[in-house]
């Protein structure tokens, strides 16, 4: 898994689940929070879908804005918890 | 009581007889803590006050989570509860007299005295050495110009509809006679508090804009909160009976700044009042009465120190008042990712601070989280740095909380900064609120090169184009907005 593989899985699942489809000017700085992609809701779905895809627990404490503010941001906190996974196994 | 304790003599001028009904009934951790030290939690017992286990909060689709209390507390019905503060402090010495305070004595810039009109209908004049302002809303130092404006703070542009209910159903388990938070849509909440083992405090909050098109009257408003705002809320009143009258607040955030001065100082509610969802208000108001009770006798025994003190008795509240409100805005602009932050490593500073332990010295490690999510945003980032960027920054902590105004942009033509606003609708209330914080950027920005213009709905046709604008803010539906512009030409369109 690299941080390529991670931003296209998350720019698909964004613009299939999120937008409907709708992501021709979604890129990966786009801020999800304040454009509102990313509310209460799609948060929940979007972690399942991390575990699901990555196989990557968020811990709580990292479930903050700074890390769901862009597709590079989530990109990066995904591959450092998955590194921290796999240093520690 | 804390003054008259310590031997100083105090009079107490309160305008309504007491006891008497006020909104303000969950207490917190350091509103308990206030209580044991001074000396009245056996008294408590003697009232049928509910203790008070934490704040449970629910949101939308169900989503539930508790937060305990840091150490014991009450929820209080403060017609008994201000009532004991009041015999508590007379009987510590202090005399107590029914009338309204009129007006401030001035010896040069010294405030030396105050005038009141008493029930019984006497006009007095008295000398002291130190005033307190503990007027709550009523503002009074800032309403005689002896302390600065009052200015509207974010959160402001809503309004509560409270009342007393019986009948409610009550929740099981560890979190019987919890304070409720019920949650909606941003700004749209309810609370529920245990004030008996029978009766529960209810209130409704809405924007303002929001409760016009539920009825506009409050009792209108009030049925809407009960029967639409969340299920659970619907569902445990569904059998319940009014028993108190309605009451109704509104605007009610606000600062006033300048609040200590030669001669006297604000405590509580007569200097700020944020967002009342943290239950936060009467606790803080006991926290910073302590604190004001340190000031006025070290200022008394030592008159040349009195400056010092007062400094460091306001800086002590902007603090504690600050730190409450970045929790509270942190709450409304992240409210999926506040439940994280109550159940991640921050957990124990989050208990702490929803208990009112928001004084430290230095800021908790969830503070200082909070505050670096909510200042960094890549809608800033794009703005070049300096004055520009800290316009916007200013726009964007207040814009983003603001009922009423749609959209925020700002433009750049060399170093003159020019900003638009796009309101939601014509008001008059809003247009206040506006042109106080256009008067606050201007007091600390400067005047020169900074364009303030808004539009309404009715004239949003006459905007200038903004596809050379920055975006601060963009609430406005998607169809509504500029067509996007690709990213890295510098314009930073939505
Ligand atoms: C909708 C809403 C919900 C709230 N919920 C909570 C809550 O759950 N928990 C909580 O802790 N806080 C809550 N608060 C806040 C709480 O009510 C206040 O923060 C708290 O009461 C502040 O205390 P205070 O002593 O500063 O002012 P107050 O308690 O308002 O006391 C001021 C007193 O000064 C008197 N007075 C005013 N002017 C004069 C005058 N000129 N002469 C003589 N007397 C005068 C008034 O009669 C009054 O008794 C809520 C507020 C609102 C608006």
């Amino acid at each position: 898994m690299n941080a390529t593989e991670v931003n296209q899985a998350l720019e698909g699942f964004i613009t299939e689940k999120l937008l409907h489809g709708d992501g021709a000017d979604l890129t990966l700085q786009t801020p999800l929070l304040e454009y509102g992609i990313v509310d209460s809701l799609a948060m929940v779905s979007l972690l399942t879908f991390v575990q699901n895809s990555f196989g990557v627990t968020i811990p709580d404490g990292e479930v903050s804005p700074r890390n769901f503010k862009t597709i590079e941001a989530l990109s990066a906190l995904i591959m450092r918890v998955h590194g921290e996974a796999s240093n520690g196994a | 009581m804390l003054l008259a304790q310590r031997g100083l003599s105090v009079l107490v001028v309160e305008k309504d007889p007491f006891p008497r009904y006020h909104v303000g009934e969950s207490l917190t951790g350091t509103g308990g803590d206030f209580i044991a030290r001074v000396g009245l939690a056996d008294q408590m017992a003697a009232f049928d006050f509910p203790a008070k286990p934490g704040v449970k909060v629910v949101g939308r689709e169900g989503a539930k989570y508790f937060v305990p209390v840091l150490r014991p507390t009450w929820q209080v019905r403060r017609a008994e509860f201000d009532n004991l503060l009041l015999e508590h402090a007379m009987a510590k010495g202090a005399e107590h007299v029914l009338g309204t305070v009129t007006d401030v004595i001035l010896d040069g810039e010294r405030v030396v005295g105050l005038t009141l009109s008493t029930a019984a209908g006497d006009e007095q004049s008295l000398r002291c050495s130190m005033v307190i302002d503990a007027s709550g809303q009523g503002v009074f130092m800032s309403r005689k110009e002896i302390a600065g404006p009052r200015r509207v703070a974010a959160f402001s542009r809503q309004i509560a509809l409270y009342s007393q209910f019986k009948g409610v159903e009550p929740d099981v388990g560890e979190q019987f006679n919890s304070t409720v938070i019920f949650y909606r849509d941003t700004y749209h909440w309810a609370w529920l508090i245990p004030i008996s083992s029978d009766t529960v405090s209810i209130g409704i909050v809405l924007p303002t804009t929001s409760y016009k098109l539920r009825g506009g009257t409050a009792k209108a408003a009030m049925a809407w909160g009960l029967g639409h705002l969340n299920a659970e809320l619907t569902e445990r009143t569904r059998e319940a009976e009014q028993v108190e009258d309605m009451h109704v607040s509104r605007n009610y955030s606000y600062r006033v700044d300048p609040f200590v001065g030669p001669g006297w100082l604000c405590v509580g509610d007569s200097h700020c009042f944020t967002d009342p969802i943290f239950s936060f208000g009467a606790s803080l108001a006991m926290t910073e009465a302590e604190a004001a009770a340190d000031t006025v006798a070290a200022a008394i025994a030592d008159p040349s120190a009195e400056p010092e003190l007062l400094a460091s008795y306001a800086h002590y509240c902007n603090t504690g008042q600050g730190r409450a409100s970045e929790l509270i805005r942190y709450f409304w602009k992240f409210p999926a990712f506040f439940k994280f932050l109550t159940q991640g490593q921050y957990r124990d500073d989050l208990i702490r601070l929803l208990a009112g332990d928001c004084f430290t010295p230095e800021p908790l490690p969830a503070t200082l989280e909070m505050r670096a999510n909510l200042d960094d945003s890549p809608v800033l980032q794009r703005i070049p740095a300096g004055r520009a960027r800290d316009i916007a920054a200013r726009i964007y902590r207040r814009f983003d909380f603001f009922q009423g105004v749609d959209a925020a942009f700002l433009e750049l033509c060399e170093d003159a900064v020019m900003i638009s606003f796009i309101l939601s609708e014509d008001d008059i209330d809003l247009y206040d609120s506006l042109r106080d914080f256009e008067e606050q950027l201007v007091a600390d920005f400067g005047r020169d090169d900074l364009a303030i213009f808004s539009f309404t709905p009715d004239i949003i046709d006459a905007m200038p184009s903004v596809a050379n604008a920055f975006p601060i803010v963009d609430r406005r539906p998607a169809a509504q907005r500029a067509m996007p512009q690709a990213e890295g030409d510098g314009g930073g369109m939505l």
